[in-house]
């Protein structure tokens, strides 16, 4: 009881499987599913679509408990701290950045060039999404931006190598999955 | 058509494919040079710590696709650069951990310990000689087994198993992985549940797409290549950020690597290294048929019994194990390299995947079409021709080139390759992770792929960092859809039998092994 109350990683992993198969089977299957686990048509008996993840919420059930009965007899050797919700945070934040860099960036670029009267009003993001320059904005923005970034946070020093790199590497990225292919869509040009 | 046919049908089919180029007035078949670049493609990422076969043939495949499309003339060639990489990886791996005393890949760990006192010792290019040849030995045998026993097992599963035992078989299949992989095997079952329950989301047979709260464009499931690249790679990558993060580390590596004149190796030391090579070899495959036992514990049984031929055998002067002997270097490697060629034994007679590179042959093959790993390959039909069995000998005829390319130029490649080892990883793995999104991207072209995959790529982050291998997620992902249509189509050809699994005897003995592993892996602590 003592090792629970300190924190027995497995511990807590074996109940939340405990809570999350039972949440499966009694809620989320049952609401979600059409047919039962087992479903008579025209005199006929088939497996229904929830025999197949009632099986999975057994399994995560089942394995739950075990892995609850045996964190009691012997000490986890895990470790889930603050310090990895922190990087799980900080890593989102920049990839939330990043992406939406790269999303919108060029998007707009053009809508602010055609409010200013520097690019037909006819013209959208949508017909350009596959001409350069237009089409390399988002991605070498987005993707610079989330390269530089990451060597930052390791290197914990802002260093222009590691910006270099991070324009290098879009360039030979651009340079692979691009100039080669005309049927290539590179990110975020699919989306428009 | 009788087997010797299809046997030519397939080395034709590599040989008289189409020819990218000519030398001399001679093609040079497409599939050969991409066998070729993927061999040098793989021995660079396997000699760069932070890179991984697997990765290298995540992010090649939608490249691959783009290029050739998914027409059946498709396949071969991307195969092939798969193998190579896949391959190439495996001598790749011991380059910096002979030479900097950093595993390339986990299984080189065990090659750092005579490998990098050997480089110190100004044996550098002695020891790379003996890590190329025991691991192309130990490779070359793995895959004459598979190249015997998968057609074998192939036939005896299409003759002996019908659809309840083919069901009970994929559950064993399941039951091993979870239980042997990982530290636990309660936490490989909650893998494995997992990875099951993901793959049944938007899929089903009714109507309304099952489990998917009512989001439509899960309507037919996460993308494959967006759950099995996040959990897979991203979720290893997250971790090696996160490594160097928390523990403030970066730096270059500027070790210099001292060199003597002993850097050859001669006739008789090989045939001193034969003994141990061999016995690794034999180790190594068997490790490798039984799916989901990675080639790291290979590596450690093969060293553990090389190390006891070697007491006995020893003489005063020779170093011992850990001190530099040429003889660890070659019971490592060479057990390491041969899970490679019979972990697909498996994947081509069961079409169940074993690990993580033979899950994306898997994934090539169903991208690309025409070729459904499995025993319906391996139907020897005499009167019209079995496509698939002829890309099957096909695959193992550019096994085969791939290993006499390992022999005559790998060892040149890998000793040239020392400079990828000192790429520091922070410079490394933001570009992996960038160059894995676009991938995802340009193959299913939608952000929202994108996100998905980051949010598998954080499970699997989870998942490593509370011990729980993500393989049983992955396998169970792969196989849950044929789990379920083959049950189905069982409980529809009994006549709605509910005690289907236990119709035949061999059924039962698949499912009471099933149960017999679980218990016995759960008594059996773990280390």
């Amino acid at each position: 009881m003592t090792r629970i109350l300190k924190g027995n990683p497995d511990f807590t992993i074996g109940m939340l499987s405990v809570i999350f198969g039972l949440f499966l089977f009694f809620v989320w299957i049952p609401n979600d599913v059409e047919t039962d686990v087992i479903e008579k048509v025209r005199f006929q008996t088939r497996i229904g679509d929830s025999l197949a993840p009632s099986i999975a919420a057994f399994i995560i059930f089942f394995s739950g408990i075990v892995l609850t009965v045996q964190s009691l007899f012997k000490d986890g050797h895990v470790e889930f701290s603050g310090g990895n919700v922190k990087y799980i945070f900080l890593l989102l934040s920049i990839m939330v950045v990043s992406i939406n860099l790269m999303h919108w960036s060029g998007y707009l670029i053009v809508e602010l060039l055609k409010n200013s009267g520097l690019m037909d009003e006819a013209t959208s993001y949508r017909v350009l999404r596959d001409t350069a320059p237009w089409k390399y904005i988002g991605f070498v923005l987005g993707g610079a931006f989330f390269s530089f970034t990451l060597t930052c946070m390791m290197e914990r020093a802002v260093r222009w190598k590691s910006f270099i790199i991070s324009l290098l590497a879009i360039a030979v990225l651009i340079i692979i999955y691009d100039v080669p292919f005309d049927n290539i869509l590179l990110p975020p040009n699919g989306d428009f | 058509m009788d087997i010797f046919d299809y046997i030519w049908l397939g080395v034709l089919a590599v040989f008289q494919g189409p020819a990218l180029f000519e030398i001399f007035g001679i093609g040079i078949p497409l599939s050969l040079v991409m066998v070729f670049a993927g061999l040098v493609l793989g021995i660079l990422v396997g000699s760069t710590p932070g890179l991984a076969g697997p990765m290298a043939m995540a992010v090649s495949l939608p490249i691959l696709i783009s290029v050739f499309g998914y027409s059946a003339d498709a396949l071969l060639p991307v195969m092939a650069f798969l193998i190579g990489i896949m391959k190439g990886s495996t001598i790749g791996g011991a380059v910096p951990a002979i030479l900097f005393n950093t595993p390339g890949t986990p299984d080189a760990y065990m090659t750092t310990l005579d490998g990098y006192p050997m480089s110190q010792k100004g044996q550098a290019g002695k020891a790379l000689r003996v890590a190329h040849i025991s691991s192309v030995s130990g490779d070359t045998f793995s895959d004459l087994v598979l190249f015997t026993c998968a057609p074998f097992l192939a036939v005896m599963v299409e003759a002996y198993l019908d659809l309840p035992e083919k069901t009970a078989l994929i559950i064993l299949s399941l039951s091993f992985i979870a239980a042997i992989v990982g530290s636990s095997v309660a936490k490989g079952l909650i893998s494995m549940g997992l990875g099951m329950l993901v793959a049944y989301i938007g899929t089903g047979e009714d109507f309304y797409p099952r489990l998917t709260v009512g989001y439509e464009s899960l309507a037919s499931g996460f993308p494959v290549v967006s759950v099995i690249l996040g959990v897979l790679i991203i979720g290893e990558v997250f971790k090696g950020i996160e490594d160097i993060w928390q523990n403030k580390y970066y730096k270059d590596n500027k070790t210099q690597i001292p060199v003597s004149n002993d850097n050859k190796l001669s006739f008789a030391e090989f045939k001193n290294l034969l003994p141990y090579i061999r016995n690794s070899a034999i180790i190594g495959t068997i490790i490798g048929a039984l799916p989901g036992i990675g080639s790291t514990l290979a590596a450690t049984l093969g060293y553990a019994t090389g190390r006891r031929r070697f007491q006995k055998l020893k003489s005063a002067d020779e170093p011992d194990f850990g001190e530099g002997a040429p003889a660890g270097i070659a019971a490592t490697e060479a057990a390491n390299s041969a899970v490679s060629g019979s972990n697909l034994i498996p994947v081509l007679s069961l079409g169940i995947p074993g690990n993580a590179a033979a899950v994306f042959l898997i994934l090539a093959a169903d991208s690309i079409g025409g070729f459904n790993p499995g025993p319906s390959v391996f139907r020897f039909s005499v009167e019209e021709v079995n496509p698939e069995l002829v890309i099957a000998f096909g695959l193992f005829t550019i096994m085969f080139v791939a290993n006499i390319l390992n022999w005559t130029v790998g060892g040149m490649f890998m000793r040239s390759v020392g400079i990828m080892s000192k790429i520091p990883k922070h410079y490394v793995l933001p570009v992996v992770l960038l160059i894995s999104l676009t991938a995802v991207y340009i193959q299913e072209t939608s952000i929202s792929v994108i996100w998905f995959t980051i949010g598998f790529g954080i499970l699997g982050y989870i998942f490593r960092k509370l011990d729980i291998s993500p393989l049983p997620f992955v396998i169970a992902y792969i196989l849950a859809g044929k789990l379920e249509s083959t049950a189905r189509q069982a409980f529809d050809a009994t006549n709605g039998d509910p005690y289907f699994l236990f119709s035949s005897m061999t059924s039962i003995v698949f499912i009471t092994l099933a149960v017999i592993t679980i218990l016995f892996f759960m008594r059996a602590p773990k280390k």
